[in-house]
């Protein structure tokens, strides 16, 4: 099962950072590695990964480069800034305080509501 | 790469509307990924047809890819939004002090900055988003405050042609460098035309000039202009060398801007409320991510600047009780501009519809 589109693309910012966030990488392995870590639940299409990479790079959040690897292949690489950890930061505490939230409120039984 | 992928990857270069060198990168980085999914797939014993198959399926589909890479460039920053709209701001200061010498010492500040700031760009060969409004803005600021220094139509020509000259030739793109000056020529001594005419049709309330001849000559005589404009504007920014047709629109949109506010110049309060609208236009304009967005935008300025001529500036004339809201001399005025903002629209959304008609016949970078 894989997440709902519209939930992928409204997150697809603090996804990337907290990727980017452990060492840098290239739009594949970005890919792949949210692939990975979610069990296949975060999959978007992979072309759509570039405008986000893009508006982050504007945003001087993450910062990209060409690299040619050993067997000759371009790929541009993309770390992320100063500004982008800040940027995470804010995001992480933001989602905490949501999913405590959210989690209280679908926790809550319409007994609990009414008392 | 197969027939299949080429196809998938034209596609998608059809559809972006990105300066050259950004094209070319946003090109390379997308072969990039399908190669590395490609191989992968084929590593992992997929044959090479099924796996070119599958790295476009996952790739996902070329027009979203577009869009949403059109919308990440296409958006100015807000910092950049700001700088876009500096010039009609700067504009409408420069307008409320009312001391006449201070304020051509502020026009001669302003149209020296515009300038200066646009060479510097032009000449480091960079192009922010901004740089569309500033080369408009300074182009009317220029005009402005040599027809106020020196009301002579001659010097108002020299300047437009100094000016023209110093922009083509300061731009990189040789192509367009021969063919930039007599557009810029065109556009330069159109615009020059249009001020001038509305400076006799909406100023003198009972001088005779307003005839049925006369109006239809002006209106005649902006219909080319602005069609002169436009395709300075296409050619210069929108080319794909160096700018693209949201650069085009900026800079038809701050053109238009200052007519409108040139074509009220002599009203005493809309000049500074009419350069602010657009300012904070520009802005909307500038960071709307979306061709809707800006139509959208581009539809608000020309209804709030109708309301406002109508309204404010209008009203301020019939202050003297000389005139009322609804005499045929403003509903004349009203049509007119009307019919200007109807065109600008057309001329301003015109590159949208450009770029599409334009995508059949575009040569491809990816091969």
């Amino acid at each position: 099962m894989s997440a709902p589109t519209e939930l992928v693309k409204g997150n697809a910012m603090i996804l990337i950072l907290s990727c980017l966030a452990r060492e840098p990488m290239h739009g594949y392995r970005i890919v792949r590695e949210l692939k990975d870590i979610s069990e296949g639940y975060f999959a978007m299409g992979e072309g759509t990964l570039y405008p986000h990479l893009h508006q982050l790079e504007r945003d001087g959040l993450i910062e990209g480069c060409w690299e040619t690897t050993s067997n000759g292949r371009e790929r541009r690489m993309y770390r992320i800034t100063d500004d982008g950890m800040a940027a995470l930061a804010r995001k992480r505490e933001e989602w905490s305080k949501f999913q405590a939230n959210m989690v209280r409120v679908l926790n809550t039984t319409p007994e609990g509501m009414t008392a | 790469m197969t027939n299949c992928c080429d196809e998938f990857l034209m596609e998608i270069d059809r559809r972006l509307d990105l300066p050259l060198d950004k094209r070319i990168s946003v090109m390379r980085e997308l072969v990039s990924h399908y190669h590395e999914i490609r191989d992968e797939l084929v590593e992992s014993g997929m044959e090479l047809t099924q796996a070119d198959e599958e790295a476009i399926r996952r790739l996902g589909s070329p027009s979203d890819i577009a869009t949403r890479l059109n919308a990440a460039h296409n958006s100015a920053s807000w910092k950049s939004a700001l700088l876009a709209a500096m010039p009609f701001f700067a504009w409408g200061i420069c307008l409320l002090v009312q001391s006449d010498r201070a304020r051509t010492l502020l026009e001669i500040v302003l149209g020296a900055l515009l300038l200066c700031g646009s060479i510097r760009e032009l000449v480091c060969r960079r192009r922010p988003i901004w740089l569309a409004t500033w080369l408009g803005g300074a182009w009317i600021a220029v005009i402005a405050l040599i027809a106020h220094l020196w009301p002579n139509q001659c010097i108002l020509i020299t300047v437009n042609f100094l000016y023209a000259v110093v922009l083509v030739t300061v731009w990189p793109s040789r192509v367009w460098r021969w063919k930039g000056i007599g557009y810029v020529l065109v556009a330069a001594g159109g615009l020059w035309l249009i001020v001038l005419l509305a400076h006799y049709h909406v100023r003198p309330a009972n001088d005779g000039m307003r005839t049925a001849v006369g109006v239809s000559g002006y209106l005649a005589c902006c219909l080319a202009t602005i069609g002169s404009i436009q395709v300075f504007a296409m050619r210069v920014f929108g080319d794909r060398r160096s700018g693209n047709t949201a650069a085009a629109s900026l800079f038809l949109f701050s053109v238009f801007a200052g007519l409108y506010v040139a074509l009220d110049f002599h009203a005493r309060v809309l000049p500074v409320a009419g350069v602010s609208l657009m300012g904070l236009m520009i802005i909307a304009f500038a960071i709307s991510r979306t061709w809707g967005g800006k139509a959208a935008w581009l539809a608000s300025a020309v209804v709030l600047t109708q309301i406002l001529l109508l309204t404010i500036g209008r009203s301020f004339d019939a202050g003297a009780g000389t005139q009322s809201l609804v005499s045929a001399e403003n509903l004349q005025f009203l049509m007119i501009l009307l019919l200007l903002s109807l065109v600008a629209c057309v001329c301003i959304l015109g590159p949208m519809l450009g770029e599409r008609s334009e995508q059949k016949n575009r040569p491809a970078i990816v091969r």
